[in-house]
């Protein structure tokens, strides 16, 4: 098992960067398709970034990457005022679960990046979905008094609780899971010509 | 009046603390707050241009906000806006970030939190290279225009990838450059790192906090009254 040293240190952080800015691009658009949207953006970010996450996979390949991924992320969020705990929390448990898949070996199989960015993402989905389940009323009550309507809120919380939370959960999964087939069929020859390059 | 130097740091514990004080404290105590808060500290810093540029993205949004929530067709529209808004103060404080203070600032500012120096290094890079992503973009699209190639919805994926293969080897290219200039400046020496930008706390920084402190702590009052 590899660990980072400081040339992948950098180049997952100016990977990052594009990730972040892709992540803001779709988190923007997702919210306008209403509370599913919403419940549902992390994977399309997910499909949208595969190919920035399959290239981090394959560029690096070593212990933490996606942890060290993750965890600019969300500095650079909290830096923005839109960090929030739970979020924080799941998003990073996941990011070390998706390391523990696909980061162990150098070149893992495609299956492998796949499920982990099902993982590091549906992590991040979790991180709307705990407060909506544990904390309900209170959540509610809070974004009444910032400008939301309580039926908008309504609408949002049964978007990511019960039956709903279960098929977004999914959704989010499966959506990152096919944009690192995506970043594969984008890279595939790119990685192939490097590698009879080398040889 | 002369403008005040605010260490980074007061900048970054400022926009850590503030979202997550949502969960105790009223929400549209906070967000006043933190719209006046905001609005003060780049006054005092003497960034005008930046606060009036603030003060209309943010007045913006609420009218719109405000219009919108009257037709209800196009409800959702102010509800987004709503959430967006927000962001904003700590948005704008965190722009102060990028473009006042240089990378060794940063670095400097951030050793002092004794945060490992592997994810100060990374979010350093990170936060100095998003602002230059408008003009990575612009020479990727400007080779493209040369080429004859244009996005077309026809060919989504093939689109999708002129626009972001060269930009992921460029990243790869850069991070050979950045950390060849890194490794001359002991970016990996195990000691600890000297700076010519010593950013030390001064009765500047520590009058902020205060007073960042003692709106949360009003706003716990407020919650409870």
């Amino acid at each position: 098992m590899k660990m980072l040293k400081i040339k992948d240190v950098v180049m997952v952080a100016l990977l990052t960067a594009l990730y972040f800015v892709a992540y803001m691009v779709g988190s923007g658009v997702s919210m306008v398709f209403g509370p599913f949207g919403h419940a549902i953006s992390p994977g399309l970010c997910g499909f949208f970034t595969g190919v920035v996450f399959y290239f981090v996979s394959r560029k690096i390949g070593k212990f933490l990457q996606f942890s060290l991924m993750q965890a600019i992320v969300m500095i650079l969020f909290s830096i923005m005022g839109a960090g929030y705990l739970p979020w924080i929390i799941t998003s990073m448990i996941c990011a070390i679960i998706a390391d523990l898949i696909a980061s162990r070996e150098s070149k893992p199989a495609v299956w492998k990046v796949a499920v982990a960015s099902g993982v590091f993402h549906v992590g991040q989905a979790l991180g709307a979905i705990i407060p909506s389940i544990f904390f309900m009323e209170s959540y509610k009550a809070d974004w009444v008094s910032r400008g939301q309507t309580p039926e908008h809120m309504d609408e949002m919380i049964a978007a990511t609780t019960g039956a709903m939370g279960v098929i977004a959960t999914v959704i989010v999964f499966a959506l990152a899971f096919a944009g690192i087939y995506l970043g594969h069929l984008i890279l595939r020859k790119h990685f192939e010509k490097k590698e009879a390059q080398a040889a | 009046m002369k403008a005040i130097n605010i260490n980074p740091i007061v900048l970054i514990i400022v926009n850590i603390i503030a979202p997550s004080m949502y969960m105790f404290l009223s929400g549209k105590f906070i967000q006043v707050f933190l719209l006046v808060f905001a609005a003060a500290l780049m006054a005092l810093m003497g960034r005008f241009k930046r606060l009036a540029i603030y003060l209309l993205i943010y007045g913006a949004i609420m009218g719109i906000y405000y219009v919108t929530m009257q037709i209800k067709s196009i409800e959702a529209t102010g509800l987004f806006l709503i959430v967006l808004v927000q962001c904003v103060p700590c948005i704008a404080l965190a722009s102060i970030l990028v473009s006042k203070y240089n990378s060794a600032q940063l670095l400097s500012a951030l050793e002092t939190l004794h945060v490992p120096r592997v994810l100060v290094v990374a979010v350093t890079i990170t936060l100095k290279y998003i602002p230059t992503f408008r003009r990575e973009f612009s020479y990727i699209t400007e080779s493209m225009r040369l080429r004859g190639i244009g996005f077309t919805w026809k060919r989504p994926v093939k689109s999708f990838q002129y626009f972001i293969v060269p930009q992921l080897f460029r990243c790869a290219a850069l991070a050979e450059e950045v950390t060849a200039a890194g490794l001359v400046k002991g970016i990996d020496a195990p000691m600890n790192r000297s700076s010519y930008f010593e950013e030390k706390f001064t009765f500047a920084d520590v009058a902020v906090l205060v007073v960042f402190a003692a709106g949360l702590v009003g706003g716990i009052v407020w919650k409870h009254m």
